[in-house]
């Protein structure tokens, strides 16, 4: 059988600021073509995860493999596609949406950053791709949270990554918004075959469009498929005894409360 | 008015003020945007400690307080890279160091014959050749410079963690733009002096910001409002009789805050 090299993989993955242990012993494999979340409570280490795979830590124990490369190695081949966590940037920055996904295309080219038309072509279709054809001339620094979040996805894609990261990239939105951003997601999955690794705190919503849910505290609680989660002690570990998986559909027609 | 051209030190500052306009007309823009304003303030006090060691040992003063700012804006650098350490932090302790290094060596050599008040506050009299051909220097070198990596800045500027993620090299970036400020600063003294340069580092951008809503628009007006103000400074200073660095800076910021006035009034008239 042919040995299939996984996306991600991190084994035995240790990290330590001072005295205290911020990541224990994480084993865990992202298969190609894979939407997992990392969820977890604030200080639980999602991010630094994010950070280790993106090859941003130096200072760990143990092994972490990007599609069996160190993540050093990768870290500027564009293999990645980044959304940071929260609304950083400043409202003020003189810039319009179009350039800000054209960034991702300059850095690809040589002296002179001389765009072509193919580039051309990809910052409008990744536009178009997350809805924001119509704003490309808009200033970046007026649109709303989530037409911000979709601009910036496009600026990821842009670079046309094989993984895409996301930090926190429901934060801001409502709930309407966090169902088509998620939709929009799976969407990119399927046409661009990418494999998505998110950060989120919000286990019930983004349960639903995952494929496989990882939960964080310092260790690796659970790992598997969303529903399999549900059920599992481990839950209770990662946020509190008194946590309640609310399993529901887009609507909410038939929330079903599962402990 | 064009009889002061007759005059080789006001041609000589006449020039520079040129150069320096089109340097800090694009320099400021990345440096207010990366919050770094207190950089420019940074960088310049620490010249104090240059120039003062450059006299303690005999050393010509450029050359000194150029090895001390370059030394120095990198090792700030290193440092906040490296380190839980803030800019505003990693600036404000070689900030008073040097200050503090510079008022030893003074106070140690006993006697000395230069102009300390023209390095804190400029002397366009003291303007010479060798200033403007460094000055032409720092242009050749940093426009190109600024032409072929503009973008890749930018995107540093906006976003420095996925700058370096898409293919930046954010680490080799950053140093260039930091020995070009540090040197720009430097070779700008003699005009406006070691307190007032850092005026030159924040203005340019802020009254860009004011009027343009596109980062290409803003860098223009930074290097036409510099320019206007420089050449307005220094004509202005020599028939009202004042320093020059402090009319430059000072009619910069008057215009400046004419500006505000009248965008904020433009806004509430818009409702």
């Amino acid at each position: 059988m042919d040995h299939v090299i996984p996306a991600i993989e991190l084994s035995g993955v240790w990290i330590r600021y001072g005295q205290n242990v911020l990541l224990e012993d994480i084993n865990l494999k992202v298969e190609e073509k894979e939407i997992i979340s990392i969820v977890g409570p604030n200080g639980s280490g999602k991010s630094t995860i994010l950070k280790c795979i993106m090859g941003f830590k130096d200072t760990f124990r143990g092994s972490i493999k990007v599609f069996d490369r160190d993540p050093k190695e990768v870290q500027q081949s564009g293999i990645f596609g980044y959304l940071p966590q929260g609304n950083h940037h400043d409202i003020n920055f003189p810039i319009d949406v179009y350039n800000v996904v054209a960034m991702a295309r300059y850095s690809k080219r040589g002296l002179f950053e001389k765009l072509k038309p193919a580039d051309r072509d990809i910052i409008n279709g990744t536009l178009e791709k997350v809805e924001m054809a119509d704003f490309r001339k808009h200033h970046f620094g007026s649109l709303s949270g989530g037409q911000k979040q979709r601009v910036l996805i496009a600026r990821a894609l842009a670079t046309r990554p094989k993984i895409l990261i996301l930090d926190e990239p429901s934060t801001g939105l409502d709930a309407v918004a966090q169902d088509r951003f998620y939709e929009l997601l799976k969407t990119l999955r399927d046409s661009e075959g990418l494999t998505i690794v998110m950060v989120s705190h919000d286990i019930g919503t983004v349960s639903r469009f995952v494929d496989r849910l990882a939960c964080v505290k310092q260790r690796l609680h659970f790992h598997g498929r969303p529903e399999d989660c549900a059920s599992n002690e481990s839950l209770a570990k990662v946020f509190g005894k008194n946590t309640y998986f609310i399993s529901h559909d887009k609507n909410c027609e038939t929330c079903m409360d599962r402990k | 008015m064009t009889e002061l051209f007759a005059m080789e030190f006001f041609r000589n500052a006449f020039i520079m003020s040129c150069i320096l306009s089109v340097l800090f007309g694009i320099l400021s823009f990345f440096v207010v945007m990366r919050k770094m304003s207190f950089l420019g303030a940074g960088i310049a006090h620490t010249a104090f400690g240059g120039v003062a060691l450059g006299i303690f040992f005999g050393i010509d003063p450029f050359v000194s307080s150029l090895a001390f700012c370059v030394i120095s804006a990198l090792l700030i650098g290193k440092l906040v890279r490296h380190s839980s350490i803030s800019y505003d932090t990693g600036i404000g302790i070689f900030f008073a160091f040097s200050m503090a290094l510079g008022a030893i060596f003074i106070s140690l050599k006993k006697s000395y014959s230069f102009d300390l008040m023209g390095y804190l506050f400029g002397n366009i009299l003291g303007v010479s050749l060798t200033d403007v051909l460094l000055a032409t220097g720092a242009l050749v070198l940093f426009v190109p410079f600024m032409y072929m990596f503009l973008h890749r800045i930018l995107f540093m500027t906006f976003d420095e963690e996925v700058a370096l993620v898409s293919g930046v090299n954010t680490g080799l970036l950053d140093t260039v733009l930091l020995v070009f400020l540090a040197s720009i600063i430097v070779i700008s003294i003699k005009i406006v002096g070691i307190i007032l340069v850092s005026a030159l580092v924040v203005l340019p951008a802020s009254f860009g910001m004011l009027f343009a809503k596109d980062y290409r628009k803003v860098l223009l007006t930074g290097i036409l409002y510099t320019i206007f103000i420089m050449i307005a400074g220094l004509y202005l200073s020599y028939f009202i009789d004042t320093p020059a660095g402090a009319t430059i800076v000072t009619s910069g910021t008057l215009l400046y805050f004419t500006a505000v006035v009248i965008t904020w009034g433009r806004q509430k008239l818009r409702g």
